[in-house]
């Protein structure tokens, strides 16, 4: 969230993001950047002029846009910035600006956004963190000259109308992201190609489907989709994002999704989720997967089918006639036809030997010595060559080759942050023109990365000329990754680098983030990394691990590390890189949020993190809400409301959707219930509206629960239901056991309305169940017995039973006489008996037997209080 | 399973005989040159350490001719008995 000056007066809200991270932006063509400014809640009319500025000239095919409703007028003003401005909505006063960048043709998804707040110290690392996508990971490779096209390999890519799955498989050096980046480009296929380079940090299977997802929007400009990987929330993504996806996905005109690297999934989820996919997907999307080793897919049954074409390494292996073209049509070298089968046979057509022998031989007067002098060689032939090569080039050219090689991204600015030098960004085109082993990523000449083998080749002789230097160069990459917020990897570069307590900086520090974006597994990938030691001695990773594991649901595990904190106190005091004001507070922060079903506990830490965390601080939001939370699970509505209200609003300052999303929700529950109808609707409607705006739907169950209860309210029960199902599968996902059992019982009430008494009875049962296991359910179990009992034959199933009226019922159920039920109630007699003729009444019938059997026929068991 | 299984001394043969420069990419594995082949001995822990010096060798596009356990007289045992098929 990006604050702006709070002004009231009208002059132009001015935004500056210079500093965000340029290679976001400046990668790509087609970009849509959309903002937003969200106020409270008071109805006027106002023109807004919004003005940002951006670190560099923006492509003239971004558009900058509202997002919402339609702008007045936008015009570009300076080079440097560009202006737009809408007539305000029921809205006025303006408190922050939301800019949010995507893809041409998408609705204001969130792809990346920095996080910055007035308030905050410049020394905590508030980088774009989790949610950013790499673009440079999108489209394929750029062709470079002397790439063979190797039409027939491009035509069996293409050819087969039954292929569900290309896959392209062999060790390094095979050509395999050529070749594909060559059929991509030449429109063989005749479909857009949409096309994902994976790498280890996919094996978070949030990011791995975030970055599909930009990557079909890359190549098909209206494709849009309600599938939002970072919302999955704990659920896995087979049940959630993906068959979205695929729903989205199917009926579209064909198109091909690349895959390239597939080998780099290892993570379970991830290969599952790809696994998935193949199975899966809809005719017209088909997929292409280029690899390594072999992936762990159904393989044999595609290829029983027909529905798999191969190309594997022998296929990719140039001929002696594709060497000869390669060489000297394609590269001029001039050699003769012997030379040309001697360099055939000793690299065997292997691709990457092939080009190395290349440039080996570019700057060679006596080529056929030197092919005879290789012939003759046993050296592995990388090997050989990369000598060759390397001592091609000035000295000083070597010794950038091999300080950059340790980088998996390369342009100009980092290599001279790494060199400590400038200029290098010609340094770079120079090399990239003569060397083909330094890919272009882009089409601004400005990311390049070494061919996987040669980088590999590189880092090895780095290793053995200088060692020493290798430490400082991780430390410097790291380093500037976190100045400009590509915050993986710096964290990468720290643990290379063997510094600890930099990488634990990092982490502690954006953790945050990565958690918002649902990139839990990044962020517990990071967390295994550390030497155990390490780990267990650092109170703050700690906290990181309590967090995380305690937002994915793994209670058993959160519960083991609080335990191991608690072990450590006294705890150090001090603000922590992620903004929270002690460890203390952090601790308690997290268990007012996350009870586990004890809503005491809820209440007492949420009141001391009050005391703990500042009203400024970024992390108040939750705290204000976890008291309006447990408040509200005791019964105490009206001051929880307030605290939801306050809540929600510091919420949408501080741009935590999901706090705002679900204190509105949890207001419209507590209108409803304290009898303000056309609040608990309002509330209810703009909750809706800010899930999928923000594509919460499958985080805030809540949100879905408080429009079909307000539906219920107003007798739309049909309508409710799904809403209230959902609501449901939300929160359990979610798992937390209070916030389950409300959703339970609100399903509950619903479907005995609509005379589905035997799914209201599971629903009840499974919330009685899930109440009886809390340590302290609050007031959820009086609630449960209030829920109207699935009476046969009522419309609505209320008879207007008092709660005191069913807890005779129940008793009478029993075969409890009215003395004894006075006996158990305390009460007398004479009042027992009057409730009894009331509750026969509103029953209509006359009779015990009568009232039991209205009762019983709704298929036995019986529901008690507690 | 044996908690032991997997780890002893373990030789990888990989085709192309290697530079020194390679030794730091299978740290703790002796690297001898021998007949225009590699021959990688090292000890191994357990079956994950083995399959990760096997994707060290993947990495580099090394070409595997042959991984086995060995007894502990090493490359001069090979040498003698010449290298197999």
């Amino acid at each position: 969230m990006f604050q702006a000056a709070a002004d009231h007066e009208r002059e132009p809200l001015a935004i500056d993001m210079t500093d965000l991270t340029n290679f976001l932006v400046a990668a790509m063509d087609g970009l849509v950047i959309q903002y937003e400014v969200t106020h409270d809640l008071q109805r006027c009319q106002r023109d807004l002029e919004v003005v940002i500025r951006w670190p560099c000239s923006l492509p003239a095919s971004t558009r900058l846009e509202p997002w919402g409703p339609p702008p007045v007028s936008t015009s570009p003003r300076r080079r440097h910035s560009r202006t737009g401005s809408r007539r305000d909505g029921p809205w006025c006063q303006p408190t922050a600006l939301l800019v949010r960048i995507g893809w041409q043709g998408h609705r204001g998804r969130v792809v990346g956004w920095a996080d910055r707040s007035e308030d905050v110290d410049d020394d905590l690392d508030r980088g774009a963190g989790g949610s950013v996508v790499l673009v440079t990971k999108l489209g394929p490779r750029r062709l470079r000259n002397g790439v063979l096209p190797r039409e027939d390999l491009q035509r069996r890519l293409g050819d087969d109308p039954q292929r569900r799955l290309t896959l392209v498989a062999g060790p390094a050096g095979f050509g395999k992201t050529t070749l594909l980046s060559a059929w991509a480009a030449s429109g063989a296929s005749g479909s857009p190609v949409a096309w994902v380079s994976l790498d280890s940090s996919d094996n978070d299977t949030a990011l791995l489907w975030t970055h599909v997802i930009a990557a079909l929007r890359m190549a098909v400009p209206d494709f849009d989709t309600s599938a939002n990987p970072g919302n999955a929330g704990t659920s896995p993504v087979t049940e959630t994002v993906l068959p979205r996806l695929m729903n989205d996905l199917a009926g579209l005109d064909a198109m091909d999704l690349v895959f390239d690297d597939v080998h780099c999934i290892t993570a379970h989820d991830s290969r599952d989720s790809l696994a998935w996919v193949v199975a899966h997907a809809p005719e017209n999307l088909r997929l292409v997967m280029a690899s390594r080793t072999e992936p762990r897919l159904p393989l044999a049954a595609l290829r029983a089918r027909g529905e798999l074409v191969e190309l594997r390494s022998d296929d990719l292996r140039f001929s002696e006639q594709e060497t000869a073209e390669l060489l000297n049509s394609q590269l001029g070298l001039g050699l003769g036809a012997d030379d040309v089968s001697v360099l055939h046979e000793r690299t065997e057509g292997w691709p990457a030997g092939l080009y190395l022998a290349a440039l080996s031989l570019r700057g060679i007067s006596n080529r056929h010595e030197f092919v005879d002098q290789f012939s003759a060689s046993n050296r592995h032939v990388l090997d050989y060559l990369v000598d060759e090569v390397l001592s091609a080039h000035e000295p000083d050219m070597q010794d950038l080759m091999l300080r950059i090689s340790i980088l998996e991204r390369i342009n100009g600015p980092i290599c001279d942050a790494l060199l400590d030098t400038s200029g290098s960004a010609a340094a770079l085109r120079e090399l990239a023109r003569s060397n083909l082993f330094l890919v272009p990523m882009d089409g601004n000449d400005e990311w390049y990365r070494f061919h996987h083998l040669f980088g590999q080749l590189l880092q090895l002789e780095l290793q053995r000329r200088m060692p020493e230097e290798v430490p400082p160069l991780h430390r410097r990459a790291s380093d500037w990754h976190r100045a400009h917020g590509t915050m993986i990897e710096a964290i990468n570069h720290a643990f290379e680098a063997g510094s600890w307590a930099k990488a634990a900086a990092l982490i502690e520090g954006c953790w945050p983030d990565f958690a918002n974006a649902g990139q839990y597994q990044t962020v517990l990938t990071w967390l295994r990394r550390f030497p155990t030691d390490v780990l267990d001695g650092d109170v703050r990773l700690q906290l990181v691990e309590a967090w995380i594991s305690s937002l994915c649901a793994r209670r058993a595990q959160a519960a083991a590390v609080l335990t191991r904190i608690a072990a450590m106190a006294p705890h150090p005091l001090g603000r922590l890189p992620d903004g929270f004001s002690s460890i203390e507070s952090s601790t308690t922060t997290l268990q007012a949020l996350l009870p586990w079903g004890d809503v005491g506990a809820q209440l007492q830490h949420a009141r001391r993190a009050c005391e703990l965390e500042p009203p400024e601080s970024r992390w108040y939001p939750c705290v204000a809400w976890s008291v309006g939370a447990g408040l509200y699970y005791q019964d105490e509505l009206e001051v929880a409301d307030a605290w939801f209200d306050d809540a929600f609003s510091r919420a949408v300052v501080a741009g935590q959707w999901i706090v705002a999303t679900s204190s509105l929700a949890y207001r419209s529950l507590i209108a409803g219930a304290t009898g303000r109808g056309d609040d608990q609707q309002g509330l209810a409607e703009q909750a809706a509206h800010m899930a999928s705006g923000c594509g919460l739907d499958d985080t805030v169950g809540e949100a879905h629960s408080a429009r079909g209860v307000s539906l219920g309210a107003r007798g739309e029960q049909a309508q409710a239901l799904p809403l209230l199902e959902k609501g449901v599968d939300v929160m359990r996902a979610w798992g937390q056991p209070t916030e389950l059992a409300r959703s339970l019982l609100e399903l509950a009430d619903c479907l005995s309305s609509l005379g589905q008494d035997g799914a209201a009875r599971s629903a009840l049962d499974e919330a009685r169940h899930i109440i009886d296991s809390c340590v302290d359910p609050g007031a959820l179990s009086v609630r449960a017995s209030a829920i109207a009992r699935p009476w046969s034959g009522a419309a609505d199933g209320r008879h207007g039973l008092t709660e005191r009226e069913i807890e005779i019922l129940d008793l009478m159920q029993d075969d409890l006489s009215e003395r004894d039920i006075a006996d158990r109630l305390y009460i007398s007699f004479n009042t027992v008996h009057t409730h009894v003729r009331s509750i026969y009444r509103k029953l209509g019938v006359t009779s015990r037997p009568q009232a039991l059997a209205s009762t019983r026929s709704v298929g036995g068991g019986r529901i008690s209080p507690r | 399973m044996n908690p032991h299984a997997g780890s002893g001394t373990y030789q990888l043969i990989v085709r192309g005989e290697l530079g020194d420069r390679f030794a730091a990419h299978f740290a703790g594995m002796r690297l001898e040159r021998v007949l225009g082949t590699t021959v990688l001995v090292g000890e191994v822990m357990d079956q994950a350490h083995l399959i990760g010096v096997i994707q060290q060798a993947q990495e580099l596009g090394l070409e595997l001719i042959s991984v086995e356990q060995i007894r502990s007289e090493g490359v001069e045992q090979i040498r003698s008995e010449g290298l197999g098929n």
